[in-house]
């Protein structure tokens, strides 16, 4: 009869423990998941801020139509990679794709802003303040909503790799770990400085 | 900076305290409960001829009575504490609104107040804490910010005035985040549980103050001082018991006083004692929470920006000090003032070297330069914004000094004020008849052509689904509509008597380009916002529909039904609950009557009235007989709707059935028609019925 009972006791205690990995498995993957919802969200919202800081700059830098076109490609592309990423959250060709795309558009984002310091009157326009700021807070978001994604998949990869749920995530359909999201200038901290004399 | 490593140091060191504290209190209650035990046991010892040496000197914990008069000690403690005016389920705006901060809206703010919005946002996707409401305390121009609330979705932020002008977006961005990690780590509701267990001890200690000087008064009359009697007591007490001699009965009246002194006396201790520790608890508590946000600052924004903020509340003259009595709140805030033991806050000192290691402790020129210059020129560039946003902004931030002075003299109270009914606002408005030329006249204005849809408009009807969704806005929106449609008259009332004019007159402006049947879908749209205004804000905003409807000294049908749907909507919840009996059938008759007849009267002329009346008649005629009623005044009206709000469902559904058909007694129902029978649902407690209004694109009088 007690070894009956220690039986039961240690069953019951190995059911409860795969049960609550499982939900923390679970509960973990549902927040970093909701964490790259959150970088959507700021995105789409970068994307709907582009064509009105086209509209705004279009009055004065008729000359450079070329950096407009630019950016209304590269917003296109952005938008195309974003939806790819959104539809399998955490795969990492996509998030490389959307990283790629993003950084295209940074790009020509940063030389239209080079261009309008050669346009005091554009730069203290009101709506050009307005979008200004608009658009930096907006790159805040994103770049706290990366953060706040990487810092859900980072818990969520601890766990599934730490002792033993390792040997069980696999069985719960926890596989693979999450990708992190990648610095936008990745490749060139990778490369090794160059020094000129 | 190892924020990580600070945060678990906090956090850890902060449930340290706590639990110590709790022993403590335990050992002190037990303490307290013993001795009490002991005195009544030496009484009983001294009353009763046995003897018994070694009970006596047993521990008290085998007797029943010392584990009764414990759990009464803990009931009485947490009676006391349930009594506090601190409340769990206050909201974090009530609170905000208490220090009559002001909320920031998209709409409202200036372009500084933009960013603090955008900052907000910002640290809400950092902290992943739902973005909460904003508020900002006006006239302080010390740097300060609290955040409160007991839980996430009911926190709220506020910054003052001065740390808008002073400090940087990065460094806004850093205090804010600090707040946002007062909201995550629920410290606002942890400082509320501790302030409630504290008060349940400074009660104690305030009964056993309060016994003991009615004791002292009573008992200085009787049996000389009481404490030498009860020296002399006990001494009789131990003598009897050593030599174990039979007391006498006759003493009984003097023991029971002796045990009601002590219990009084060990109250007394018992509550000062502990109180006075609690109180360094609590600050301690707070203090190690202010670090754990320091180093939270530094993992939201990832930044030490905060430091150079604190470096700026260090240079600057007011530093963080306010100038309005925020006492309730003090342990909500950024900053403090206080420097003891007492102290909420760390020194500024402290919370800096934590978040720059290598700083040298001196506050370099620099900060106290940027602080001075940035007070000049921060005043400068905003005066530039400013210009900007008073046109937007209209009165806001002229109307701001006005409130702020008045926070300072009158008292937080937060009782919301009784609604007044109609009748006793004014009564040559209320009780005149409604005027019908105005109705037809205002009907004719209404737009109602084909294009006034959504699907043609759809940048208007963004902006309309947007400002619904804010109070501010929302209220504005609801005062465009109650303006009058005859341009000298809006002007004047737009001039006399409100504050927002700008915002309030571009949405009249808009809304005479969408059609009345759009009305309906916007106060429904609307009535979250309209219902998150607090008693205060709604009775304020109840004044100002009442001046722009009195404006022309008379009520027309659409000011009062507008004003009728708000009411229901916004103000019932301050209204005590009408009970929901069955009136007579008489007055429920009388006031079906009396409301149907004020609709028929929109309808135009006499006869068109009296066939839209007979219409509605002839669907009821079995059942009773609606009399024609010469028409009604807005407090009548509004009386009759509380009688049909008391009824059953089924009269109401029957007095809404007959104005549909009143609406559609010629067969096509036009703008106005739909929206007066929708809103008379909206008052009577039922859903807005549908009803196909497409009819030719025609308004109603030219129809005819």
């Amino acid at each position: 009869m007690i070894p009956l009972i220690i039986i039961g006791v240690v069953v019951f205690i190995l059911a409860a423990f795969l049960i609550s990995l499982y939900n923390r498995l679970v509960a973990l993957r549902a927040r970093f998941r909701n964490a790259f919802s959150q970088i959507e969200v700021q995105l789409t919202r970068r994307y709907d801020l582009i064509p009105n800081l086209v509209e705004t700059a279009k009055g004065y830098l008729k000359h450079e139509s070329e950096t407009l076109t630019k950016i209304t490609e590269a917003r296109s592309g952005a938008i195309q990679s974003l939806k790819e990423a959104a539809a399998n959250p955490g795969a990492p060709e996509s998030i490389l794709n959307l990283n790629q795309a993003e950084k295209a558009l940074n790009s020509s984002l940063h030389g239209l802003r080079i261009q309008i310091e050669a346009y005091p009157d554009l730069k203290a326009s009101t709506n050009m303040i307005q979008l200004s700021e608009e658009l930096a807070s907006t790159e805040n978001r994103i770049a706290f909503a990366r953060q706040a994604y990487n810092d859900e998949a980072t818990l969520y990869n601890i766990q599934r790799n730490s002792f033993p749920a390792n040997m069980f995530a696999g069985m719960f359909g926890h596989g693979e770990d999450a990708a992190l999201l990648a610095f936008e200038n990745a490749e060139e901290i990778q490369k090794a400085p160059r020094v000129q004399f | 900076m190892q924020f990580w490593m600070y945060q678990e140091q906090a956090k850890r060191l902060s449930v340290r305290i706590l639990l110590l504290y709790f022993i403590i209190l335990v050992i002190f209650v037990f303490l307290a409960a013993a001795s009490i035990e002991y005195v009544w046991r030496a009484i009983d010892l001294y009353n009763t001829s046995y003897y018994y040496k070694e009970s006596a000197a047993a521990l008290p914990f085998f007797r029943p009575r010392f584990w009764f008069i414990l759990i009464s000690f803990l009931l009485a403690i947490f009676l006391a504490s349930q009594l506090s005016p601190i409340s769990l389920s206050q909201k974090g705006w009530q609170i905000a609104e208490q220090m009559k901060a002001r909320r920031v809206t998209t709409q409202t703010g200036s372009n500084r107040e933009r960013v603090l919005l955008n900052v907000v946002a910002e640290m809400s996707i950092a902290s992943g804490v739902p973005m909460p409401p904003v508020y900002i305390l006006d006239n302080e121009s010390g740097i300060n910010a609290f955040a409160a609330g007991a839980s996430q979705s009911d926190a709220v932020i506020g910054v003052t005035s001065g740390a808008l002008e002073h400090l940087s977006r990065d460094e806004l961005q850093a205090v804010v985040a600090h707040e946002f990690s007062h909201i995550l780590n629920g410290d606002s509701r942890l400082n509320m549980r501790v302030g409630k267990l504290l008060f349940g001890l400074m009660f104690m200690w305030q009964l056993g103050k309060g016994m003991v000087s009615l004791f002292t008064s009573s008992g200085n009359s009787g049996s000389g001082s009481s404490g030498s009697g009860s020296s002399g007591a006990s001494r009789s007490v131990r003598r009897s018991s050593s030599r174990g001699s039979s007391g006498s009965g006759g003493k009984g009246a003097g023991a029971i006083i002796l045990l009601v002194l002590a219990i009084i006396l060990i109250t007394l201790i018992f509550g000062i004692i502990s109180n006075f520790l609690g109180k360094i608890v609590q600050a301690a508590v707070c203090r190690q929470r202010e670090f754990l946000a320091d180093a939270s600052s530094v993992q939201f924004t990832r930044t030490t920006a905060l430091a150079s903020a604190l470096k700026k509340i260090a240079a600057l003259p007011e530093g963080s000090s306010l100038r309005g009595n925020y006492w309730l709140q003090s342990h909500l805030f950024f900053g403090s003032t206080k420097r003891s033991l007492f102290a909420t806050h760390p020194p500024l000192k402290t919370r800096i070297s934590r978040l720059e290691p290598d700083w040298n402790g001196e506050l370099d020129a620099q900060a106290a330069a940027e602080v001075t210059s940035s007070s000049t020129s921060g005043v400068a560039s905003d005066s530039a914004s400013e210009t900007v946003s008073a046109n937007a902004s209209g009165m806001t931030s002229a109307n701001a000094p006005d409130e702020a002075n008045t926070n300072l003299s009158g008292e937080a109270s937060f009782a919301a004020p009784p609604l007044t009914p109609l009748a006793s606002v004014c009564h040559s408005l209320t009780s005149a008849p409604l005027n019908p030329t105005v109705w037809s006249e205002e009907n004719a204005l209404a737009p109602d052509a084909p294009d006034c849809g959504p699907e043609k408009q759809p940048e208007l009807f963004r902006c309309f689904t947007m400002a619904a969704q804010e109070p501010v806005s929302a209220c504005n929106m609801v005062l465009a509509m109650l303006l009058s449609p005859f341009e000298n008259q809006r002007q004047a009332q737009l001039r006399k008597h409100l504050q927002q004019q700008n915002s309030v007159r571009i949405y009249s402006e808009s809304l005479a380009r969408i059609s009345w049947n759009w009305y309906v879908p916007l106060l429904e749209l609307a009535s979250p916002a309209l219902r998150s205004m607090s008693g205060e804000t709604y009775a304020d905003f109840r004044q100002t529909m009442l001046k722009l409807i009195g404006h022309d000294g008379q009520f027309s049908f659409k000011e009062w039904i507008i004003f009728q749907t708000v009411e229901t909507i916004a103000g019932t919840q301050f209204a005590p609950r009408a009970k929901r009996a069955g009136a007579d059938k008489a007055r429920i008759n009388d006031a079906t009557a009396k409301l149907l007849s004020a609709l028929a009267a929109t309808y135009g002329d006499s006869a068109e009235r009296d066939s839209a009346f007979a219409d509605a008649q002839k669907k009821i005629s079995g059942e009773v007989r609606l009399t024609m009623q010469p028409a009604p005044s807005a407090a009548e009206l509004e009386d009759s709707v509380r009688i049909l709000r008391a009824a059953q469902k089924k009269d109401r559904q029957k007095l809404l059935e007959l104005a549909i058909a009143m609406a559609q007694h010629d067969s096509l129902v036009s703008a106005p028609e739909k929206m007066y029978t929708q809103m008379l649902a909206l008052c009577l407690d039922l859903p807005a019925p549908h009803l196909a209004s497409d009819s030719p694109a025609s308004s109603w009088p030219t129809s005819r």
